[in-house]
């Protein structure tokens, strides 16, 4: 696997699905979206699933977001 | 189902972890023993990269975490998590072979610096029993 090809491609899919991601929601909220070029393959109920799924491309080059607007909370962490 | 019965200290919850790449990865039966912290306060687990680049596990997706001064974008990485079940009178010791959850796990990165290697999350932690007693005996039940 290229690892600066997927660095790329998890960029590339990351910034189309922030521009989509209201369109997901609230139907897929909590499920997995699988993206390849900058496009949407499907929602998955797991990680798991959508991995199974994108490494069926064969080359490794895809990224997985969980359909989540909200942003990771540390809690007491959050301050360093 | 596994189970890990110890006594914390009373100030924090640690517990050593097996972490293995997905199964997909092609070095998936690779492993690193780390030191967690279980926090029920964080949404999410996060991973420190150092501990990520020894798995050889690479970025699979992004996510915002929320910091003190503004949320930051983070990678996240595909893993899965192992436990080491028993039951110890203080602090778990990473003995005999971990319990691997049986399913999957989307990681955020946490700072170069963490404190801790792992921060086990809600995300985790809600599909476990956490039993907390006032005589420092913690118990998670494993799904």
């Amino acid at each position: 696997m290229n690892i600066r090809a997927l660095a790329d491609e998890v960029d590339r899919n990351y910034d189309f699905f922030q521009r989509h991601m209201t369109q997901y929601l609230p139907r897929e909220f909590g499920r997995y979206a699988l993206l390849r070029n900058a496009s949407l393959v499907g929602f998955f109920d797991s990680a798991d699933a959508a991995e199974e799924r994108g490494e069926q491309f064969g080359d490794g080059i895809y990224s997985i977001q969980l359909v989540d607007p909200a942003p990771i909370n540390l809690g007491a962490f959050s301050n360093g | 189902m596994g189970e890990i019965v110890w006594r914390h200290s009373g100030q924090r919850l640690r517990l050593p972890v097996a972490v293995l790449p997905s199964a997909a990865a092609q070095n998936s039966l690779a492993i690193e023993v780390i030191d967690a912290l279980v926090d029920t306060g964080a949404t999410g687990t996060g991973l420190r990269p150092d501990v990520a680049k020894a798995l050889d596990v690479p970025g699979r997706g992004k996510r915002r975490v929320m910091t003190a001064n503004g949320d930051i974008l983070v990678p996240e990485y595909r893993i899965r998590l192992g436990f080491f079940c028993g039951e110890f009178q203080n602090d778990p010791e990473p003995h005999g072979s971990p319990y691997v959850l049986d399913f999957g796990l989307l990681v955020h990165a946490l700072r170069e610096n963490f404190s801790y290697q792992m921060l086990i999350g809600m995300d985790v932690l809600s599909r476990c029993d956490l039993i907390l007693l006032k005589d420092r005996t913690a118990t998670i039940r494993l799904p």
